[in-house]
């Protein structure tokens, strides 16, 4: 640009509205005959725009951190279909299925579902701790796969590692992560609503057309979409929506404001702050991360101990009654850790990366670590497991340190992906069965392939104790 | 083929800054702009008129985001000091002639360039930009004459235009902003 200092002076005191009338009569003389006048404001408009979008994403951070019960460190409708008669939702139903797991769903239940009140969804897969609340008051122990859900039904996952999976009529696929509640609405205006209290759900559109328009609602927003995949994390004062195929439409329930949010871009909603939300994309996926255990909401299960000469972060396991089949339930003791919460970046799982958990038992026990993963700006993607036997970890009441590699751990369920490499970490545990042995937590990291410690064992056990 | 809204969603959103920059330039007042842009949004997905093409939406976007801020300022009884018409066609014209990359990032590079701005600097722009205060309060919070706020932001703006330049032709050889 070879604009001088004058001119550039005198735009600028233009737009701060300091110009004399002969001065704004200069300055619009300027602007029509030279095209390098006009570039200079709209790269002052540009930049000033943008330092608004700085500034904001800032302030929204560090409201993050500050707010209570927010997640601490840290984003269309469609074309509405026409109310279907009985039969086309019969049909419906049957591509739901088609494309869900067909084999779940028996002759019995659909019987269930079309003598019933008007289902709105069928659940398809469950695994770990959960409960029921029927719309008339009734509370079943746990979520059944095959039973059908209505309006005024309740489903929560009741444990971090456990998840629920319900297909819609239109085929589209909610799966509830662990430590998630989800309310069943009465559809309204062909728009059929969920409430999300707290926890994480992923929305999966099928592949056929026609797609029904739904809402989710947390405390802090309202997201609608039509034939979208995205996800929703919410606590009771933040909400982050993500969305990675299609348009969400997000309404803050703060001020009212609706943000359409495209793919690859996310929105977070807080309740906290004055500051206007925007969607901004998502961002780049880091592959490390360490958890300070402060004492906030990225902690899902545990107590909090007092502090040690050795240990300034003591979270111990805590009880959870876990529902088997057929079988009495098994007492579990459990702490987890919601990674989500705890990162500004999606955490990526790589090939040899490491999972290192510092901690302590009183009583010699193997310990079962897991972690919960996503497809990276996708949807639910499974559990992986290990058990480490109490010889791994050493004397009982001494501290022990275990980096374990990815490859050590199997994923739970078959239909889920079958390797944690290039996925998205989104929640971590540890666990002790039937008996407490007085498990206790005190660091969490994931080391990247580079950074991991070679632990003297040959490489094949990679879980290494260190007594303190 | 009339676009689709995920279509047009996409498009708005590569095109958000050069659309709020327009809004902008009108009310001068980022939040404002912000809210423009996404009222702008709403009005394309919920609009009964379908767009043919990508450059039939930037040019209804530009001219519907300056018509809801003249809206605005009506609505406010502000009196600003508006540019002519015809000004404002020869702009949005140039923003839709010159192509556009991804808002985010541009936000990305201005982001590294900020960092390496000294911190009173930094607190100038957000001062005007951000927390909306005019030249002489900007001056007066700072302690420094008004004269000098117009010199500093003009070495700003052509630092920080360099400066994304720079890190936007860096990124176009690496083919990214981070490794």
């Amino acid at each position: 640009m070879s604009l001088d200092r004058v001119q550039t002076e005198l735009l600028l005191r233009f737009l701060d509205g300091a110009v004399t009338q002969a001065e704004q009569r200069q300055v619009e003389a300027w602007l029509q005959a030279d095209a390098e006048v006009r570039a200079f404001l709209r790269e002052v408009a540009e930049q000033a725009v943008m330092i608004g979008d700085v500034e904001r994403t800032a302030i929204s951070c560090q409201e993050a951190l500050l707010a209570p019960g927010s997640g601490g460190s840290r984003r269309q409708p469609g074309v509405p279909q026409p109310a279907g008669s009985w039969l086309t939702m019969t049909r419906v139903w049957r591509v739901a299925l088609a494309v869900s797991i067909s084999a779940l769903l028996t002759m019995s239940a659909f019987a269930y579902w079309a003598t019933s009140r008007p289902s709105v969804a069928l659940v398809t897969d469950v695994s770990g701790a959960s409960q029921y609340f029927s719309s008339t008051g009734r509370s079943e122990h746990a979520v059944q796969t095959g039973m059908t859900v209505v309006a005024g039904d309740t489903l929560e996952s009741r444990s971090c590692d456990a998840s629920i999976t319900l297909v819609l009529l239109d085929a589209t696929t909610l799966t509830m992560a662990g430590q998630t509640a989800i309310r069943v609405l009465r559809p309204e205006q062909e728009l059929q609503r969920f409430d999300l209290p707290h926890g994480s759900l992923w929305v999966s559109p099928s592949r056929a057309s026609g797609h029904q328009r739904l809402s989710v609602r947390t405390p802090a927003a309202v997201v609608q979409a039509g034939g979208a995949q995205f996800s929703v994390q919410t606590s009771q004062a933040e909400s982050i929506v993500r969305v990675n195929h299609g348009v969400a439409l997000v309404t803050t329930l703060r001020d009212g404001r609706t943000i359409a949010v495209p793919a690859d871009y996310q929105v977070q909603v807080s309740l906290a702050g004055s500051d206007a939300c925007q969607a901004v994309p998502q961002p780049h996926p880091v592959g490390t991360w360490t958890c300070s255990l402060l004492k906030g909401p990225e902690v899902s299960l545990g107590q909090w101990l007092a502090p040690t000469e050795s240990a300034a972060m003591r979270l111990a396991a805590a009880p959870l009654l876990w529902p088997i089949p057929d079988r009495d339930p098994v007492l579990l003791h459990v702490v987890a850790i919601a990674v989500w919460k705890n990162s500004e970046r999606p955490v990526l799982l790589k090939d040899g990366s490491r999972i290192q958990f510092r901690g302590r038992i009183d009583r010699p026990q193997a310990v079962r670590f897991g972690f919960v993963a996503q497809k990276m700006r996708g949807v639910f993607a499974g559990k992986f497991e290990l058990d480490v036997s109490p010889k791994e970890l050493g004397p009982a009441g001494e501290t022990w340190q275990v980096e374990l590699p990815l490859s050590r751990f199997r994923p739970l369920a078959s239909q889920w992906a079958t390797a944690p490499e290039g996925l998205e970490l989104t929640d971590l545990y540890a666990l002790t069965i039937a008996a407490d042995a007085g498990l206790e937590i005190n660091h969490v990291e994931l080391l990247p392939p580079e950074a991991a410690v070679d632990s003297g064992l040959g490489g094949s056990p990679a879980a290494v104790h260190s007594p303190r | 083929m009339p676009l689709d809204e995920a279509a047009i969603l996409q498009l708005l959103m590569k095109w958000r800054t050069r659309i709020s920059a327009a809004a902008w330039i009108v009310v001068r007042d980022p939040h404002m702009a912000e809210d423009i842009f996404q009222n702008v949004t709403i009005k394309a997905l919920t609009r009964a008129v379908s767009f043919e093409s990508q450059a039939a939406l930037l040019s209804w976007a530009f001219i519907t985001a300056r018509r809801e801020g003249i809206d605005w300022l009506k609505r406010q009884q502000r009196e600003v000091r508006g540019l002519d018409a015809v000004v404002l066609d020869l702009l949005g014209q140039e923003w839709q002639a010159q192509p556009e990359r991804a808002a985010g990032v541009k936000i990305e590079a201005l982001l590294e360039c900020l960092e390496a701005t000294p911190d009173d600097a930094r607190r100038l722009l957000r001062l005007r930009y951000f927390d909306g205060h005019s030249c002489a309060e900007a001056a007066e919070q700072l302690g420094i004459g008004l004269d000098a706020i117009y010199k500093r932001l003009s070495r700003l703006h052509e630092a920080l235009r360099l400066c994304i330049e720079n890190k936007l032709q860096l990124a176009d050889h690496q083919g990214g902003l981070t490794p």
